[in-house]
């Protein structure tokens, strides 16, 4: 944890899966690449726009009229709705939803939303106070002129949009839903609770996103403001960004860490510190396990392993969730990388049946596991050929009644592709329990046998 | 510790119908200060829901037995909990 408190090998994900989302990536101050002209470009162009137009009415003296109020409102209106910037983009930060209230506010509570804007517009203080300020007398505004309700999170987004104009340096976007993600991810706990935004509220997620810029900073990534700071968070914490590795995608990003080698690992380090007080930083962070155990894939004299630890060790860090009710507890993630979970007794955990689609199932598990507990371990001991017994492997994984499914998965192609290698042999009667297939590993010659 | 969210349907030929808090194909519960997809805040567990619901937020829930989802204000909603400090 960093003097704010923040996760810092939660923000050390965050930077992997930036870079992963632009492999071109260099520094934030490049004038070309899938950042600038995805996230930057547009953004920068709104904000030119923003002040040749609208700043200049915030600027003016207070609205006094209706039709004062209209021209700055309708300004504000066109601004966010236009295409801006070479790539012809409206800019996404406020939705309809936070813009459309500005074409239609009238009387006196289209004078106070001009004022509330303005006041924010040219306020010298602490941005908190001023974003509080703003968004009481906004919200009155709002209700008075008929805009129906749950407006916190329009006003939160439109009140700080102002500030992170005027100040690019010292203030942040905030979209509360957002915000939530990222509180979450890097402090454990939220900031936002649904109200009006508060002074200490924004005050505090403006110290997180100074706190993410001088790590950005730090990693050489130069930032230029927290504009980018927004961008990076928006990208990485989401989990909405279109084409980013997500940290909830089964098979893209962190989930790419667990492969059978770090796993194993993992397994290893855990043995060293139970023996030896190895990796305290870790393992010590971690209390008695309870329902989740993982199997390893190798002859151990203690083959299973508490989940929680050896995920923790692999994502290098503390804060993991247990179970597999999300992709990213530490039994889901085992699972997807075809380890089997049990019971501290060695019994296979059943996969729930429903409301589980993010773990593997069917002939993806059977094949996953096939080749994580009879061929890997068969190949690193050097073995000709190696067999797999359908009622064997269908009992470790604890299915049920699925010795057809496991007889097809193992002769089926695709095991053939996923571990390299030829077609099996089969021994015993089609789709039986005793049913068994020998794949061959090494030639007569002793050399590998592979089919890529 | 283990963490139980419940309501119950309070008008309609469902009256009294249980719902609890339900999740997305991701895995995530959803909690939100406004219907709007746009405002959704997906979350991993319930202690995270709890968090949310004392903090204002409303809840997606649904029947065991089926039917659409409602999104359920924090002054509907039942927290009980096998340990105090929730």
């Amino acid at each position: 944890m960093s003097e704010f408190g923040i996760d810092e090998s939660a923000l050390t994900d965050l930077i992997r899966r930036f870079r992963e989302t632009f492999p071109d990536f260099e520094s934030f101050r490049s004038e070309t690449g899938g950042y600038r002209d995805g996230e930057r470009e547009y953004k920068d162009a709104f904000r030119a726009v923003f002040l040749d137009v609208v700043a200049p009415l915030l600027e003016a003296d207070p609205v006094e009229t209706e039709s004062q109020a209209r021209g700055l409102l309708s300004a504000l209106l066109r601004a966010l709705t236009e295409k801006v910037g070479e790539s012809g983009t409206v800019q996404n930060m406020v939705s309809w939803r936070g813009h459309d209230h500005l074409g239609k506010l009238k009387g006196a509570p289209a004078v106070d939303a001009a004022r509330a804007l303005q006041r924010l517009w040219i306020d010298t203080g602490a941005h908190g106070a001023a974003i509080e300020a703003f968004s009481e007398a906004y919200s009155d505004a709002f209700a008075r002129g008929g805009q129906g309700g749950g407006v916190n999170g329009i006003i939160a987004v439109l009140g700080s949009l102002v500030l992170a104009i005027k100040d690019p340096a010292g203030a942040v976007l905030v979209r509360k839903n957002l915000w939530s993600a990222v509180a979450k991810a890097l402090l454990h706990r939220i900031i936002f609770h649904n109200r009006p935004i508060r002074a200490e509220e924004y005050e505090e997620a403006l110290a997180v996103a100074k706190s993410v810029f001088k790590r950005l900073e730090a990693e050489g990534m130069q930032p230029t403001d927290l504009w980018d700071v927004h961008n990076f968070l928006w990208v990485t914490a989401s989990g909405t960004y279109p084409g980013a590795t997500n940290a909830d995608s089964a098979k893209s990003g962190v989930q790419e860490l667990f492969t059978r080698d770090a796993i194993e690992g993992a397994m290893d380090a855990f043995d060293a510190y139970r023996d030896r007080g190895d990796h305290a930083e870790i393992f010590g962070g971690f209390g008695s396990p309870k329902g989740f155990w993982v199997r390893s894939t190798r002859d151990r004299e203690q083959r299973v392993y508490p989940t929680k630890p050896i995920v923790g060790f692999i994502q290098k860090s503390t804060n993991i969730n247990g179970g597999w009710s999300t992709v990213t507890d530490a039994a889901a993630r085992l699972h997807n990388a075809g380890f089997i979970i049990v019971d501290e007794n060695d019994q296979p955990v059943p996969v729930p049946p429903d409301r589980h689609a993010h773990l593997m199932s069917g002939a993806d598990q059977i094949r996953a596991v096939a080749l994580n507990y009879y061929i890997s371990p068969a190949r690193d001991r050097g073995d000709a050929d190696v067999q797999i017994v359908v009622r064997r492997i269908h009992d470790e994984i604890g299915l049920s009644e699925a010795w057809a499914n496991v007889s097809q998965a193992l002769a089926g192609g695709n095991l053939q592709t996923l571990a390299s290698l030829s077609p099996p042999s089969r021994k015993g009667p089609e789709a039986s329990t005793t049913t068994s297939f020998v794949y061959r590993l090494r030639d007569l010659s002793g050399g590998s046998v592979m089919t890529k | 510790m283990t963490i139980r969210i419940f309501a119950r349907k309070s008008r309609g030929a469902d009256a009294g119908l249980l719902l609890e808090p339900i999740r997305d194909k991701n895995g995530k519960f959803i909690v939100s200060e406004t219907k709007f997809a746009e405002d959704y805040i997906f979350v991993d567990t319930l202690q995270d829901v709890v968090e949310h619901i004392r903090a204002g937020y409303k809840v997606r829930m649904k029947s065991p037995r089926g039917g659409p989802p409602s999104l359920i204000s924090p002054s509907s909603i039942t927290i009980e909990s096998g340990s105090e400090d929730v």
